[in-house]
Protein backbone atom coordinates (compact mmCIF):
# COMPACT_ATOMS: atom_id res chain seq x y z
CA UNK A 1 0.00 0.00 0.00
CA UNK A 2 1.07 3.28 -1.05
CA UNK A 3 -0.04 5.58 2.46
CA UNK A 4 -0.75 3.29 5.10
CA UNK A 5 -2.18 4.79 8.28
CA UNK A 6 -2.31 2.62 11.30
CA UNK A 7 -4.09 2.85 14.16
CA UNK A 8 -3.36 6.78 14.60
CA UNK A 9 -4.23 8.89 18.02
CA UNK A 10 -3.70 12.51 17.96
CA UNK A 11 -4.44 14.65 20.83
CA UNK A 12 -3.57 18.31 21.38
CA UNK A 13 -3.74 19.67 24.76
CA UNK A 14 -6.35 17.66 26.42
CA UNK A 15 -8.75 17.39 23.32
CA UNK A 16 -8.48 13.54 21.49
CA UNK A 17 -8.77 14.54 18.04
CA UNK A 18 -8.65 11.51 16.52
CA UNK A 19 -9.02 7.78 17.77
CA UNK A 20 -7.56 5.04 16.71
CA UNK A 21 -7.85 5.93 12.74
CA UNK A 22 -6.74 3.40 10.04
CA UNK A 23 -6.91 4.28 6.53
CA UNK A 24 -4.80 3.61 3.02
CA UNK A 25 -4.62 4.82 -0.08
CA UNK A 26 -3.07 3.17 -2.72
CA UNK A 27 -0.83 4.43 -5.77
CA UNK A 28 -2.92 6.79 -8.21
CA UNK A 29 -6.15 6.51 -6.01
CA UNK A 30 -8.33 9.16 -5.53
CA UNK A 31 -9.90 8.64 -2.02
CA UNK A 32 -11.99 11.38 -0.19
CA UNK A 33 -12.72 11.53 3.46
CA UNK A 34 -16.01 12.60 4.13
CA UNK A 35 -17.39 13.84 7.35
CA UNK A 36 -19.04 16.99 9.33
CA UNK A 37 -17.83 20.13 10.60
CA UNK A 38 -15.09 19.10 13.68
CA UNK A 39 -14.76 15.22 12.73
CA UNK A 40 -11.31 15.47 12.18
CA UNK A 41 -10.68 15.55 8.33
CA UNK A 42 -8.43 18.53 8.43
CA UNK A 43 -6.74 16.93 11.19
CA UNK A 44 -5.73 13.55 9.67
CA UNK A 45 -4.29 15.30 6.68
CA UNK A 46 -2.00 17.67 8.91
CA UNK A 47 -1.21 14.27 10.37
CA UNK A 48 0.32 12.95 7.41
CA UNK A 49 1.80 15.98 6.31
CA UNK A 50 3.48 16.42 9.96
CA UNK A 51 1.67 19.55 11.05
CA UNK A 52 0.30 17.72 13.82
CA UNK A 53 1.36 15.70 16.35
CA UNK A 54 0.66 11.55 16.42
CA UNK A 55 0.58 10.43 19.99
CA UNK A 56 0.65 6.62 19.01
CA UNK A 57 -0.21 4.54 15.86
CA UNK A 58 2.41 4.82 12.51
CA UNK A 59 1.83 6.72 8.93
CA UNK A 60 4.06 4.70 6.38
CA UNK A 61 4.67 6.53 3.12
CA UNK A 62 6.28 4.53 -0.05
CA UNK A 63 7.28 1.56 1.95
CA UNK A 64 8.92 4.60 4.61
CA UNK A 65 7.59 4.87 8.08
CA UNK A 66 7.13 8.78 7.99
CA UNK A 67 5.46 8.90 11.62
CA UNK A 68 8.13 11.16 12.89
CA UNK A 69 9.71 12.85 10.15
CA UNK A 70 9.63 16.80 8.99
CA UNK A 71 7.12 17.97 7.40
CA UNK A 72 10.18 19.34 4.92
CA UNK A 73 11.34 15.71 4.73
CA UNK A 74 7.65 14.36 3.88
CA UNK A 75 7.42 17.20 0.88
CA UNK A 76 10.82 15.91 -0.53
CA UNK A 77 10.02 12.60 0.11
CA UNK A 78 6.37 13.16 -2.42
CA UNK A 79 3.61 14.57 -0.25
CA UNK A 80 1.74 17.74 -1.29
CA UNK A 81 -0.92 19.58 0.81
CA UNK A 82 -2.89 22.10 0.00
CA UNK A 83 -4.94 23.88 3.51
CA UNK A 84 -8.45 24.83 3.53
CA UNK A 85 -7.35 28.01 4.10
CA UNK A 86 -4.56 28.49 0.75
CA UNK A 87 -2.04 30.03 2.88
CA UNK A 88 -0.27 30.94 0.26
CA UNK A 89 3.02 33.74 0.81
CA UNK A 90 1.09 37.13 0.36
CA UNK A 91 3.77 39.27 -0.77
CA UNK A 92 5.33 37.18 -3.47
CA UNK A 93 3.35 36.99 -6.59
CA UNK A 94 1.45 34.06 -8.17
CA UNK A 95 3.83 32.98 -10.45
CA UNK A 96 6.39 33.14 -7.46
CA UNK A 97 3.67 30.84 -5.09
CA UNK A 98 3.28 28.40 -7.58
CA UNK A 99 7.31 28.35 -8.68
CA UNK A 100 8.24 27.97 -5.13
CA UNK A 101 7.04 23.97 -5.56
CA UNK A 102 8.91 22.93 -8.58
CA UNK A 103 11.78 25.08 -7.10
CA UNK A 104 11.76 22.81 -3.89
CA UNK A 105 11.77 19.53 -5.87
CA UNK A 106 13.57 21.06 -8.46
CA UNK A 107 16.79 18.75 -7.17
CA UNK A 108 14.77 15.74 -6.62
CA UNK A 109 13.99 12.93 -9.54
CA UNK A 110 10.45 13.92 -9.36
CA UNK A 111 11.34 17.11 -11.21
CA UNK A 112 10.12 18.46 -14.74
CA UNK A 113 6.70 16.63 -14.65
CA UNK A 114 5.13 19.61 -13.96
CA UNK A 115 4.78 23.50 -15.58
CA UNK A 116 2.27 26.16 -15.45
CA UNK A 117 0.91 25.82 -18.47
CA UNK A 118 -0.70 22.59 -16.51
CA UNK A 119 -1.86 25.25 -13.93
CA UNK A 120 -3.45 26.84 -16.52
CA UNK A 121 -5.26 24.05 -18.45
CA UNK A 122 -6.96 23.66 -14.82
CA UNK A 123 -7.73 26.65 -14.00
CA UNK A 124 -7.70 29.24 -17.11
CA UNK A 125 -8.62 31.83 -14.60
CA UNK A 126 -5.02 31.93 -12.64
CA UNK A 127 -3.44 32.71 -16.81
CA UNK A 128 -4.18 36.59 -16.24
CA UNK A 129 -3.06 36.35 -12.11
CA UNK A 130 0.26 35.41 -12.85
CA UNK A 131 2.31 38.75 -12.22
CA UNK A 132 -0.73 39.73 -9.06
CA UNK A 133 0.42 39.42 -5.81
CA UNK A 134 -1.01 37.23 -4.04
CA UNK A 135 -2.64 39.10 -1.25
CA UNK A 136 -4.67 41.13 -4.16
CA UNK A 137 -6.21 38.17 -4.17
CA UNK A 138 -9.95 37.24 -4.49
CA UNK A 139 -10.56 33.80 -2.17
CA UNK A 140 -11.41 31.52 -5.14
CA UNK A 141 -8.59 32.78 -6.76
CA UNK A 142 -6.16 31.48 -3.80
CA UNK A 143 -7.82 28.32 -3.79
CA UNK A 144 -6.69 27.70 -7.41
CA UNK A 145 -3.58 28.99 -6.77
CA UNK A 146 -2.57 27.17 -3.82
CA UNK A 147 -3.59 23.80 -5.42
CA UNK A 148 -1.38 24.80 -8.03
CA UNK A 149 1.78 25.55 -5.75
CA UNK A 150 0.85 21.89 -4.61
CA UNK A 151 0.81 20.20 -7.99
CA UNK A 152 4.06 22.32 -8.72
CA UNK A 153 5.96 19.77 -6.60
CA UNK A 154 5.26 17.06 -8.78
CA UNK A 155 3.95 14.32 -5.89
CA UNK A 156 2.91 11.27 -6.00
CA UNK A 157 0.63 12.18 -3.07
CA UNK A 158 -1.20 14.88 -3.16
CA UNK A 159 -3.16 16.33 0.37
CA UNK A 160 -6.48 18.35 -0.36
CA UNK A 161 -8.33 19.95 1.94
CA UNK A 162 -11.91 21.39 1.03
CA UNK A 163 -10.55 22.07 -2.51
CA UNK A 164 -13.73 22.29 -4.09
CA UNK A 165 -15.18 25.09 -1.59
CA UNK A 166 -15.15 28.85 -2.17
CA UNK A 167 -15.16 27.95 -6.16
CA UNK A 168 -18.09 28.47 -8.46
CA UNK A 169 -19.37 25.71 -9.86
CA UNK A 170 -17.98 26.46 -13.36
CA UNK A 171 -14.77 26.12 -11.58
CA UNK A 172 -15.79 22.96 -9.48
CA UNK A 173 -16.83 21.14 -12.76
CA UNK A 174 -13.19 21.66 -14.38
CA UNK A 175 -11.43 20.67 -11.37
CA UNK A 176 -13.27 17.36 -10.73
CA UNK A 177 -12.47 16.76 -14.42
CA UNK A 178 -8.97 17.69 -14.19
CA UNK A 179 -8.21 15.49 -11.03
CA UNK A 180 -8.39 12.37 -13.53
CA UNK A 181 -5.67 13.98 -15.03
CA UNK A 182 -3.63 14.91 -12.12
CA UNK A 183 -3.25 10.83 -11.33
CA UNK A 184 -2.78 10.39 -15.18
CA UNK A 185 -0.32 13.26 -15.85
CA UNK A 186 1.67 13.87 -13.05
CA UNK A 187 1.01 9.63 -12.05
CA UNK A 188 -0.31 11.35 -8.17
CA UNK A 189 -2.34 9.38 -5.89
CA UNK A 190 -5.15 11.89 -4.28
CA UNK A 191 -6.72 12.35 -0.44
CA UNK A 192 -9.08 14.74 -0.15
CA UNK A 193 -11.35 16.03 2.69
CA UNK A 194 -14.46 16.95 1.55
CA UNK A 195 -17.89 17.30 3.52
CA UNK A 196 -20.07 17.20 0.64
CA UNK A 197 -20.79 13.76 -0.58
CA UNK A 198 -22.00 14.84 -3.86
CA UNK A 199 -18.53 16.01 -4.94
CA UNK A 200 -16.74 13.28 -3.71
CA UNK A 201 -18.85 10.80 -5.91
CA UNK A 202 -18.00 12.84 -8.93
CA UNK A 203 -14.07 12.28 -8.04
CA UNK A 204 -13.54 9.51 -5.18
CA UNK A 205 -12.69 5.94 -6.15
CA UNK A 206 -12.97 5.08 -2.26
CA UNK A 207 -14.28 7.20 0.44
CA UNK A 208 -14.22 7.15 4.08
CA UNK A 209 -16.13 8.67 6.59
CA UNK A 210 -14.76 10.11 9.62
CA UNK A 211 -17.06 11.09 12.61
CA UNK A 212 -15.39 12.22 16.22
CA UNK A 213 -12.18 11.74 15.39
CA UNK A 214 -12.74 7.76 14.29
CA UNK A 215 -13.25 6.30 10.88
CA UNK A 216 -16.70 4.51 10.77
CA UNK A 217 -17.39 3.94 7.31
CA UNK A 218 -15.31 2.64 4.14
CA UNK A 219 -16.01 2.09 0.87
CA UNK A 220 -17.79 3.44 -3.15
CA UNK A 221 -19.29 7.09 -2.42
CA UNK A 222 -22.13 5.71 -4.05
CA UNK A 223 -22.59 3.47 -0.98
CA UNK A 224 -22.94 6.23 1.14
CA UNK A 225 -25.64 7.84 -1.33
CA UNK A 226 -27.60 4.97 -1.13
CA UNK A 227 -27.63 4.66 2.45
CA UNK A 228 -30.33 6.82 3.81
CA UNK A 229 -28.40 6.16 7.33
CA UNK A 230 -25.64 7.55 6.30
CA UNK A 231 -26.42 10.34 4.44
CA UNK A 232 -28.30 11.34 7.36
CA UNK A 233 -24.84 11.64 9.44
CA UNK A 234 -22.78 13.09 6.70
CA UNK A 235 -25.94 15.76 5.49
CA UNK A 236 -27.30 15.73 1.85
CA UNK B 1 -32.95 50.94 3.02
CA UNK B 2 -29.73 50.63 0.77
CA UNK B 3 -29.18 52.22 -2.91
CA UNK B 4 -25.45 51.82 -5.00
CA UNK B 5 -25.11 54.33 -7.31
CA UNK B 6 -22.99 54.40 -10.40
CA UNK B 7 -20.45 52.76 -8.08
CA UNK B 8 -17.06 52.17 -9.92
CA UNK B 9 -13.95 50.71 -8.45
CA UNK B 10 -10.26 50.44 -10.08
CA UNK B 11 -7.49 48.75 -8.57
CA UNK B 12 -4.79 50.90 -10.61
CA UNK B 13 -5.29 50.49 -14.25
CA UNK B 14 -8.12 47.54 -13.68
CA UNK B 15 -11.68 48.34 -13.17
CA UNK B 16 -12.93 45.93 -10.68
CA UNK B 17 -16.08 47.13 -10.29
CA UNK B 18 -18.39 48.71 -13.39
CA UNK B 19 -20.80 51.34 -12.83
CA UNK B 20 -22.79 48.88 -10.57
CA UNK B 21 -26.56 50.63 -9.31
CA UNK B 22 -28.85 48.36 -6.90
CA UNK B 23 -30.92 48.75 -4.15
CA UNK B 24 -32.16 46.54 -0.95
CA UNK B 25 -35.26 47.07 0.42
CA UNK B 26 -35.76 47.01 4.28
CA UNK B 27 -36.66 43.40 5.05
CA UNK B 28 -35.12 41.58 2.03
CA UNK B 29 -32.44 39.07 1.83
CA UNK B 30 -30.55 39.65 -1.49
CA UNK B 31 -28.21 37.02 -2.50
CA UNK B 32 -24.70 38.33 -4.86
CA UNK B 33 -23.35 35.69 -6.65
CA UNK B 34 -21.42 35.40 -9.61
CA UNK B 35 -17.55 33.31 -11.03
CA UNK B 36 -14.62 33.69 -8.27
CA UNK B 37 -13.16 36.94 -9.29
CA UNK B 38 -16.50 38.74 -10.19
CA UNK B 39 -15.87 42.14 -7.47
CA UNK B 40 -18.28 39.79 -4.97
CA UNK B 41 -15.79 40.82 -2.15
CA UNK B 42 -14.71 44.09 -3.51
CA UNK B 43 -18.25 45.21 -3.66
CA UNK B 44 -19.19 44.39 0.21
CA UNK B 45 -15.87 46.14 1.29
CA UNK B 46 -17.24 49.22 -0.55
CA UNK B 47 -20.94 48.64 0.91
CA UNK B 48 -18.99 48.39 4.39
CA UNK B 49 -16.46 50.80 4.20
CA UNK B 50 -12.84 48.37 4.41
CA UNK B 51 -12.00 50.44 1.08
CA UNK B 52 -13.18 53.64 -0.44
CA UNK B 53 -14.94 53.63 -4.54
CA UNK B 54 -13.26 55.27 -7.26
CA UNK B 55 -16.46 57.16 -8.29
CA UNK B 56 -20.53 56.77 -7.67
CA UNK B 57 -22.36 57.49 -4.27
CA UNK B 58 -23.95 54.94 -1.40
CA UNK B 59 -26.84 55.72 0.51
CA UNK B 60 -27.85 53.75 3.61
CA UNK B 61 -31.51 54.89 5.39
CA UNK B 62 -31.02 58.00 2.50
CA UNK B 63 -27.76 59.27 4.45
CA UNK B 64 -25.17 59.05 1.80
CA UNK B 65 -22.01 56.67 3.77
CA UNK B 66 -20.07 56.59 0.39
CA UNK B 67 -17.13 57.68 2.41
CA UNK B 68 -17.51 56.67 5.85
CA UNK B 69 -15.47 55.09 7.92
CA UNK B 70 -16.49 51.25 8.70
CA UNK B 71 -17.10 52.42 12.38
CA UNK B 72 -19.77 54.60 11.28
CA UNK B 73 -21.49 52.66 8.94
CA UNK B 74 -21.35 50.13 12.21
CA UNK B 75 -23.16 52.48 14.29
CA UNK B 76 -25.54 53.44 11.67
CA UNK B 77 -26.47 49.48 11.33
CA UNK B 78 -24.37 48.02 8.39
CA UNK B 79 -22.53 44.94 9.79
CA UNK B 80 -20.83 42.02 8.20
CA UNK B 81 -18.80 38.41 8.11
CA UNK B 82 -15.54 38.38 6.71
CA UNK B 83 -14.92 35.25 3.53
CA UNK B 84 -11.43 34.50 5.58
CA UNK B 85 -11.96 34.79 8.72
CA UNK B 86 -11.46 37.79 11.64
CA UNK B 87 -11.53 36.56 14.69
CA UNK B 88 -9.22 37.59 17.94
CA UNK B 89 -7.49 34.30 18.09
CA UNK B 90 -5.95 34.46 21.44
CA UNK B 91 -9.49 35.24 23.18
CA UNK B 92 -11.70 32.73 23.82
CA UNK B 93 -14.55 32.14 21.52
CA UNK B 94 -17.35 33.61 24.68
CA UNK B 95 -15.12 36.84 24.59
CA UNK B 96 -15.29 36.90 20.85
CA UNK B 97 -19.11 37.57 20.88
CA UNK B 98 -18.66 39.58 24.09
CA UNK B 99 -16.42 41.88 22.46
CA UNK B 100 -19.13 42.71 20.00
CA UNK B 101 -21.52 43.11 22.19
CA UNK B 102 -19.44 45.51 24.32
CA UNK B 103 -19.23 47.58 21.81
CA UNK B 104 -22.75 47.66 21.11
CA UNK B 105 -24.29 48.87 24.21
CA UNK B 106 -20.80 51.27 24.08
CA UNK B 107 -19.19 49.16 27.23
CA UNK B 108 -15.68 49.33 25.82
CA UNK B 109 -15.24 53.15 27.19
CA UNK B 110 -15.48 51.46 30.58
CA UNK B 111 -13.35 48.62 29.75
CA UNK B 112 -11.71 48.44 33.35
CA UNK B 113 -14.38 46.31 34.82
CA UNK B 114 -13.87 42.87 34.62
CA UNK B 115 -16.07 41.32 31.50
CA UNK B 116 -17.29 38.75 33.80
CA UNK B 117 -18.91 41.43 35.63
CA UNK B 118 -21.24 41.74 33.00
CA UNK B 119 -23.70 38.89 33.69
CA UNK B 120 -26.59 40.01 30.98
CA UNK B 121 -23.87 40.59 28.37
CA UNK B 122 -22.13 37.28 29.09
CA UNK B 123 -25.51 35.58 29.09
CA UNK B 124 -26.87 37.06 25.65
CA UNK B 125 -23.34 36.24 24.32
CA UNK B 126 -24.15 32.75 25.36
CA UNK B 127 -27.72 32.99 23.71
CA UNK B 128 -26.04 33.78 20.39
CA UNK B 129 -23.58 31.04 20.68
CA UNK B 130 -26.37 28.71 21.06
CA UNK B 131 -28.67 30.01 18.41
CA UNK B 132 -25.14 29.23 16.02
CA UNK B 133 -24.99 25.52 17.65
CA UNK B 134 -21.63 26.45 19.24
CA UNK B 135 -21.94 27.21 22.60
CA UNK B 136 -20.43 24.15 24.03
CA UNK B 137 -16.93 25.65 22.67
CA UNK B 138 -16.96 28.88 24.13
CA UNK B 139 -13.86 28.71 26.41
CA UNK B 140 -11.62 27.43 23.25
CA UNK B 141 -9.11 29.53 21.27
CA UNK B 142 -10.57 30.42 17.59
CA UNK B 143 -7.38 28.14 16.30
CA UNK B 144 -8.80 24.66 17.76
CA UNK B 145 -12.30 25.07 16.27
CA UNK B 146 -12.67 23.72 12.80
CA UNK B 147 -12.39 25.65 9.50
CA UNK B 148 -16.43 25.35 9.23
CA UNK B 149 -16.83 26.72 13.01
CA UNK B 150 -14.45 29.50 12.85
CA UNK B 151 -17.28 30.58 9.81
CA UNK B 152 -19.62 29.98 11.90
CA UNK B 153 -18.32 32.27 14.53
CA UNK B 154 -17.61 34.95 12.70
CA UNK B 155 -21.56 35.12 11.37
CA UNK B 156 -22.65 35.11 15.23
CA UNK B 157 -20.20 37.77 16.06
CA UNK B 158 -21.67 39.79 12.82
CA UNK B 159 -24.89 39.28 14.50
CA UNK B 160 -23.81 40.19 17.50
CA UNK B 161 -23.40 43.75 16.12
CA UNK B 162 -27.37 44.05 16.28
CA UNK B 163 -27.53 45.87 12.85
CA UNK B 164 -30.55 46.54 10.35
CA UNK B 165 -28.49 45.58 7.48
CA UNK B 166 -26.18 42.50 7.29
CA UNK B 167 -23.34 41.77 4.54
CA UNK B 168 -22.43 37.86 5.02
CA UNK B 169 -19.35 37.05 2.36
CA UNK B 170 -19.87 33.30 1.82
CA UNK B 171 -21.04 32.54 5.11
CA UNK B 172 -21.78 28.82 4.34
CA UNK B 173 -18.52 28.23 2.52
CA UNK B 174 -16.12 25.42 4.51
CA UNK B 175 -19.15 24.70 6.71
CA UNK B 176 -20.25 20.81 6.36
CA UNK B 177 -22.73 20.29 3.74
CA UNK B 178 -24.94 18.32 6.64
CA UNK B 179 -24.82 21.63 8.44
CA UNK B 180 -25.25 24.59 5.63
CA UNK B 181 -28.74 24.23 5.40
CA UNK B 182 -29.21 24.65 9.04
CA UNK B 183 -26.80 27.75 9.29
CA UNK B 184 -28.65 29.67 6.56
CA UNK B 185 -32.03 28.17 8.75
CA UNK B 186 -30.74 30.12 11.76
CA UNK B 187 -29.42 33.22 9.82
CA UNK B 188 -32.34 33.76 8.04
CA UNK B 189 -34.84 32.96 10.77
CA UNK B 190 -32.41 35.35 12.74
CA UNK B 191 -32.74 38.07 9.80
CA UNK B 192 -36.80 37.77 9.89
CA UNK B 193 -37.32 37.64 13.57
CA UNK B 194 -35.19 40.72 14.01
CA UNK B 195 -36.47 42.07 10.79
CA UNK B 196 -32.95 43.29 9.43
CA UNK B 197 -32.00 42.90 5.51
CA UNK B 198 -29.28 40.89 4.41
CA UNK B 199 -27.14 40.67 1.46
CA UNK B 200 -25.53 36.87 1.04
CA UNK B 201 -22.49 36.09 -1.37
CA UNK B 202 -23.24 31.92 -2.13
CA UNK B 203 -21.51 29.75 -4.92
CA UNK B 204 -24.10 27.10 -4.02
CA UNK B 205 -27.01 27.59 -6.06
CA UNK B 206 -29.30 25.32 -4.29
CA UNK B 207 -29.13 27.28 -1.42
CA UNK B 208 -29.36 30.63 -3.13
CA UNK B 209 -33.08 29.76 -4.50
CA UNK B 210 -33.86 28.36 -1.20
CA UNK B 211 -32.96 31.44 1.04
CA UNK B 212 -33.11 34.27 -1.02
CA UNK B 213 -36.06 37.12 -2.13
CA UNK B 214 -33.81 38.06 -5.31
CA UNK B 215 -30.37 37.68 -6.67
CA UNK B 216 -28.15 39.96 -8.36
CA UNK B 217 -25.54 38.60 -10.13
CA UNK B 218 -22.28 39.63 -10.78
CA UNK B 219 -19.66 39.15 -13.95
CA UNK B 220 -16.40 41.12 -14.31
CA UNK B 221 -17.77 43.70 -11.68
CA UNK B 222 -20.85 44.72 -13.89
CA UNK B 223 -24.37 43.26 -12.84
CA UNK B 224 -25.97 41.25 -15.82
CA UNK B 225 -28.94 39.77 -13.82
CA UNK B 226 -31.29 41.69 -10.92
CA UNK B 227 -34.58 39.49 -10.15
CA UNK B 228 -36.19 36.33 -8.39
CA UNK B 229 -34.48 33.84 -8.22
CA UNK B 230 -36.10 31.62 -10.34
CA UNK B 231 -36.13 33.88 -13.04
CA UNK B 232 -32.75 35.06 -12.71
CA UNK B 233 -31.92 31.30 -13.24
CA UNK B 234 -33.56 31.03 -16.42
CA UNK B 235 -31.44 33.61 -17.98
CA UNK B 236 -29.50 32.45 -20.96
CA UNK B 237 -26.14 34.84 -19.90
CA UNK B 238 -26.46 33.92 -16.38
CA UNK B 239 -26.61 29.97 -16.96
CA UNK B 240 -23.97 30.56 -19.58
CA UNK B 241 -21.64 32.49 -16.52
CA UNK B 242 -22.29 29.94 -13.90
CA UNK B 243 -22.81 26.73 -15.24
CA UNK B 244 -20.85 27.18 -18.78
CA UNK B 245 -24.14 25.99 -20.54
CA UNK B 246 -24.68 27.41 -23.66
CA UNK B 247 -28.03 28.44 -25.14
N1 LIG C 1 -5.34 45.34 -5.29
C1 LIG C 1 -5.80 44.72 -6.40
N2 LIG C 1 -5.22 44.93 -7.60
C2 LIG C 1 -5.70 44.34 -8.70
N3 LIG C 1 -6.76 43.50 -8.73
C3 LIG C 1 -7.36 43.25 -7.57
C4 LIG C 1 -6.93 43.85 -6.35
N4 LIG C 1 -7.74 43.40 -5.37
C5 LIG C 1 -8.63 42.57 -5.97
N5 LIG C 1 -8.40 42.47 -7.28
C6 LIG C 1 -9.13 41.64 -8.25
O1 LIG C 1 -10.47 42.05 -8.28
C7 LIG C 1 -11.29 40.95 -8.66
C8 LIG C 1 -12.48 40.88 -7.74
O2 LIG C 1 -12.09 40.41 -6.44
P1 LIG C 1 -13.16 39.97 -5.36
O3 LIG C 1 -12.41 39.55 -4.15
O4 LIG C 1 -14.16 41.05 -5.22
O5 LIG C 1 -13.83 38.71 -6.08
P2 LIG C 1 -15.03 37.78 -5.62
O6 LIG C 1 -16.14 37.98 -6.59
O7 LIG C 1 -15.32 37.98 -4.19
O8 LIG C 1 -14.43 36.32 -5.89
P3 LIG C 1 -14.46 34.94 -5.02
O9 LIG C 1 -15.73 34.26 -5.39
O10 LIG C 1 -13.29 34.18 -5.54
O11 LIG C 1 -14.34 35.30 -3.58
C9 LIG C 1 -10.41 39.70 -8.60
O12 LIG C 1 -10.08 39.25 -9.90
C10 LIG C 1 -9.18 40.18 -7.86
O13 LIG C 1 -8.05 39.47 -8.28
N1 LIG D 1 -4.96 22.88 17.13
C1 LIG D 1 -6.03 22.37 17.74
N2 LIG D 1 -6.17 22.47 19.10
C2 LIG D 1 -7.27 21.95 19.71
N3 LIG D 1 -8.27 21.32 19.09
C3 LIG D 1 -8.19 21.19 17.76
C4 LIG D 1 -7.07 21.71 17.00
N4 LIG D 1 -7.28 21.43 15.70
C5 LIG D 1 -8.45 20.78 15.62
N5 LIG D 1 -9.02 20.64 16.85
C6 LIG D 1 -10.30 19.99 17.15
O1 LIG D 1 -10.31 18.71 16.54
C7 LIG D 1 -11.56 18.42 15.96
C8 LIG D 1 -11.37 18.08 14.48
O2 LIG D 1 -11.05 19.25 13.76
P1 LIG D 1 -10.75 19.25 12.20
O3 LIG D 1 -9.79 18.17 11.88
O4 LIG D 1 -10.34 20.64 11.83
O5 LIG D 1 -12.20 18.90 11.61
P2 LIG D 1 -12.75 18.90 10.11
O6 LIG D 1 -11.63 19.22 9.17
O7 LIG D 1 -13.30 17.52 9.89
O8 LIG D 1 -13.83 19.94 10.08
C9 LIG D 1 -12.45 19.61 16.23
O9 LIG D 1 -13.24 19.34 17.34
C10 LIG D 1 -11.48 20.74 16.53
O10 LIG D 1 -12.05 21.68 17.40
MG1 LIG E 1 -11.40 20.84 7.94
MG1 LIG F 1 -14.99 36.83 -2.47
Amino acid sequence: MFLKIENLECRIAATNILRSCSLEVDKREIVCLIGRNGAGKSSILKNVIGLYPSQMGKIIFDDQDITSMTSHKRVMAGIAYAPEDSRLFPELSVEENIQLGTWITSKTERSGSFDLEKAFHIFPAIRKLIKRRADTLSGGEKKMVSISRALALSPSLVLLDESFEGLSPLVVSAFSEAMVNIKKDLGAAILLAESNVHNAAQVAERSYIIERGEIIFEGQPSEILENAQLLKLVGR
Amino acid sequence: MLKVKELIKDFGKVRIIDSVEFEVKADEIVSLVGPNGAGKTTLVNLISGHILPTSGKIEFLDRNITFASPYKRIEMGVARNFQITNLFSDSSILDNVRTCLFSVYGKIKRGFLPANHYRAITQEAIDILDLFGISEKKELLPPSLSEGDKKILDTAMAFALKSKFILLDEPTSGVATGDKFKVMDTIVSAIRREKMACMIIEHDMDIVSDYSDRVLVLSEGEIIADGKPEQVMEQDNVKEILFGVRA
